[in-house]
């Protein structure tokens, strides 16, 4: 595999999502040195909300950044019950 | 206070400059040469102070590896006296006799000269920039080191004073530290290893003792006092004694090199700022908050840039700690890299910050050296 030269935010709900998320990147050739993980820390706060929380801040961070430098962000969420399009609709249409 | 450096062909810097304020918070990739800053300090504090011959401190492995000149350019800009004094120096390797030399050594005051060194030649001026004396001297060593203070050399003599004793580098390391001390230290070490012997020359002035006990006791849980215990004719254990909480009020005494480095690392670096308070001191710290406990870094910082604001201190640091950077960077940081192992290049950082994220997070993730582009 090529080796990618863009950072990666990743963007999860617990430390189950960043490790099958890592070893992902890692074989679509991403240098560990250039992912970072944002993931809800353990504790009462679903995960679900934590990424829904953080979301807009990571897409304003990385609009401010994407036209200068080469980065990705990836979210992962869970649909859990419900439907993949349902949980699209809790993102809000500016920040799709 | 300082308020310029200028280094030529010494390791990564190549014709860098860099303006001093009075909180200069240095951050950047491993090896971009910010310690390197803090270590030319120490060379020329080292010379000025005569503490070695030009060949002791200078050393031909240290000029700029892809340059030719055989000559490395160093210059600070100090204010005081009411005026500015700049410092230049000019060391020369001689391959052909493997030899460092002094090329020049000048130290002016606002532009005019106090002492002139070149090509063998002397020249010392009065504070009134007459010319005082001319004669041959040796360029093994500094002419600034071997002046003798007099009626006639006030100005110069401030410098020296300065130099020796209000610019302190350290790179504070509580692992070397040791509980004897052999004798007082006027100057804290680099490392801190003589913490003892400095202690003990501070706590000769009483006043200055009691406001550094007082000031640990808020911050130490337990702390009660230092004492110095006799342990041969001229040696002494520095010992620290807290309050047993399981007992009352009994002290329990401990050596100072039995205490956790963090503990030792904190009595240190408050000691430090309640010390050199009001003094003028210029301090240089790489990587201070090493050691320390989390909730600890902040305090000290902010007591350090208050003192800092009101003008007693001036620091230099240097950190990869978000939480220096995030206190610090808007206000006072500054990003060093170099592009392809490169010169050094030094860059302000501004409030040019349209991400909404902490300037750790932006240098934790690598872009923050796109904020000023």
């Amino acid at each position: 595999m090529s080796k990618r030269r863009a950072r990666i935010i990743v963007l999860c709900e617990d430390k189950q999502q960043e490790v099958c998320a890592r070893h992902f990147l890692r074989q679509c050739g991403f240098h560990p040195r250039k992912m970072e993980f944002v993931t809800c820390p353990k504790g009462k706060q679903s995960g679900e909300q934590f990424v829904r929380e953080n979301y807009p801040s990571e897409v304003r961070a990385y609009r401010s950044r994407k036209n200068h430098i080469s980065i990705c962000l990836a979210v992962i969420i869970d649909a859990d019950k419900k439907t993949v399009d349902q949980r699209f609709s809790i993102v809000p249409d500016g920040a799709r | 206070m300082l308020r310029r450096i200028y280094i030529d062909n010494f390791k990564c810097f190549v014709n860098f400059e860099f303006a001093v304020e009075s909180v200069n918070l240095f951050l950047g990739p491993n090896g971009s040469g910010k310690s390197g800053i803090f270590e030319t300090l120490r060379k020329i504090q080292c010379f000025i102070s005569g503490e070695g011959k030009v060949g002791d401190i200078f050393s031909p492995d240290e000029y700029t590896r892809w340059q030719n000149s055989p000559i490395q350019y160093f210059e600070i800009d100090v204010g005081g006296k009411g005026g500015v004094f700049r410092y230049e120096i000019a060391v020369e390797y001689e391959p052909e006799e493997n030899l460092m030399q002094v090329r020049h050594e000048r130290l002016w005051f606002d532009s005019r000269p106090l002492i002139t060194f070149e090509s063998g030649d002397l020249k010392l001026y009065r504070d009134d920039h007459l010319e005082a004396s001319n004669f041959r001297f040796g360029r093994d060593q500094s002419a600034v080191a071997l002046i003798p203070p007099g009626r006639d050399n006030r100005l110069l003599t401030w410098f020296k004073k300065y130099m020796q004793e209000k610019l302190i580098v350290l790179k504070i390391d509580p692992t070397t530290m040791v509980s004897e001390s052999e004798q007082e230290d006027k100057h804290p070490s680099v490392t801190m290893d003589n913490f003892a012997s400095w202690y003990r020359h501070i706590s000769q002035d009483q006043g200055k003792a009691i406001e550094i006990t007082n000031n640990l006791k808020e911050i130490l849980d337990g702390f009660n006092n230092f004492k110095f215990a006799e342990a041969g004719r001229t040696r002494r254990a520095l010992g620290v004694n807290f309050h047993d909480a399981s007992e009352g009020k009994r002290p329990v005494e401990y050596q100072f090199h039995e205490l956790s480095d963090g503990q030792r690392m904190l009595i240190v670096l408050y000691t430090l700022i309640y010390t050199v308070r009001s003094e003028g001191v210029t301090l240089c710290m790489d990587e201070p908050e090493n050691f320390l406990a989390l909730p600890e870094i902040q305090p000290w910082l902010v007591t350090l840039y208050d003192l800092c604001g009101d003008g007693e201190i001036q620091a230099l640091l240097a950190s990869h700690h978000p939480q220096m950077i995030d206190c610090l960077s808007l206000p006072s940081g500054y990003w060093f890299e170099r592009q392809c192992n490169g010169p050094v290049r030094v860059r302000r950082i501004t409030e040019n910050n349209e991400s909404g994220l902490p300037v750790s997070k932006l240098v934790a993730r690598g872009w923050l050296y796109y904020e000023q582009t």
